[in-house]
């Protein structure tokens, strides 16, 4: 089965109780059993993989036996066919025929170990790898869960009672009424922050003597009369 | 996972976002699963709740009950939902439980400054939500 598809059982019939949005724990407990599974598969397999490998050195320590013998034999029987010695070498050839016979088993044996070693290897490779996704899943498992009960708190925090939540249009409408009031301040500050600027900046030019500050009816006399002058 | 709850804490707690408010952020470590409520101080109806685990942290903000959906309604807000999901930056919508909520999943290695934008838009993704589902809400 899938990790979405676990999930999906764990949810599912979910969510049709208010007080009963969270996941079943039984969803957690099914993930946290199967972790353990892979993990005793994966004991079991290092154990055997140690087992089967001593199995092959003492197997390939045995066919290294047999095959020296089979060289032995093959020298006694050609230098007794040399010798002529019929008998002898009948009853050598024999023994030949039941050493080949026994090094051809010992080798299947040690063939089949060296296959039973890979696929334990492969084994303990891909248990491994399934434990960490199982890990990886309950985390999401429960991640999901904390949302879930993230949402409750919520829920419970801005109704009144033990409703659903307070209507989210209402808290839609608020924000917004907030948010414009804001904007009013703002603008209102920005307004009256230019208005002060340029007040100050008008009394800064008259204190620097850049304008004057009593402009009136006498000075603007006093112009238009040196104007004539000239 | 703590640790990167504290990382996401820091990062965010007395931040002020580009149009000026402020972010408070409270970690509550009650619970088995630790987790972060983050809230903009002219949104306190819809904060951000941050969980993380070995692989991501989770962002999720809770949208509205079933219940608030006018009668009739609830193929249509989930059609709503299921195609304007894309278009939404950084956040997707979700359902838990009877809730609906928009949420993002960041990697837990996320700098901080990706942690605050997402944060963020989440949040205004909550009033760009509630601004389209408010004809189908009671």
């Amino acid at each position: 089965m899938g990790f979405l598809t676990k999930v999906w059982t764990a949810l599912r019939g979910v969510g049709h109780e208010a007080e009963d949005v969270f996941i079943d724990a039984q969803g957690i407990r099914i993930l946290e059993q199967e972790i353990r599974d892979a993990k005793d598969a994966q004991e079991d397999a290092k154990e055997s993989l140690t087992d089967v490998m001593a199995e092959q050195l003492k197997m390939e320590r045995q066919v290294e036996v047999t095959r020296k013998q089979q060289a032995e034999y093959d020298q006694a029987i050609r230098k007794l066919l040399e010798q002529g010695d019929e008998a002898l070498a009948t009853e050598t050839a024999e023994k030949i025929a039941e050493v080949e016979m026994e090094l051809e088993t010992e080798e299947a044996v040690l063939a089949s170990y060296i296959e039973q070693i890979a696929d334990l290897k492969m084994t303990i490779l891909e248990s491994d790898k399934q434990v960490k996704a199982l890990e990886r899943e309950i985390s999401i498992v429960k991640s999901t869960e904390a949302a879930q009960k993230a949402a409750q708190i919520t829920a419970d925090r801005f109704s009144g009672s033990n409703s659903s939540l307070q209507s989210a249009s209402d808290s839609l409408k608020r924000i917004k009424e907030r948010q414009q009031k804001r904007k009013d301040k703002m603008t209102a500050a920005r307004d009256l922050a230019k208005e002060t600027n340029s007040v100050d900046l008008k009394d800064k030019l008259v204190n620097a003597g850049v304008i004057s500050s009593k402009a009136n009816g006498k000075s603007v006399l006093d112009r238009y009369k040196s104007e004539a002058q000239k | 996972m703590l640790d990167i709850l504290e990382r996401v804490h820091t990062a965010i707690n007395k931040q002020i976002t580009v149009d000026g408010t402020r972010l408070t952020s409270k970690i509550d470590t009650s619970d088995e699963t630790p987790m972060l409520t983050i809230v903009r101080e002219d949104r306190e109806e819809f904060p951000v709740l941050v969980t993380a685990s070995a692989d991501q942290i989770l962002c999720n903000a809770v949208l509205f009950d079933e219940k608030q959906i006018k009668d009739g309604k609830k193929a249509e807000v989930n059609e709503v939902m299921l195609q304007l999901n894309m278009a939404m930056p950084l956040s997707s919508f979700a359902k838990t439980g009877t809730y609906y909520s928009v949420f993002g999943a960041m990697a837990t290695e996320s700098i901080d400054k990706n942690i605050l934008l997402e944060i963020e838009t989440l949040s205004d993704n909550v009033i760009d939500a509630l601004e389209v589902m408010e004809t189908f809400l009671n």
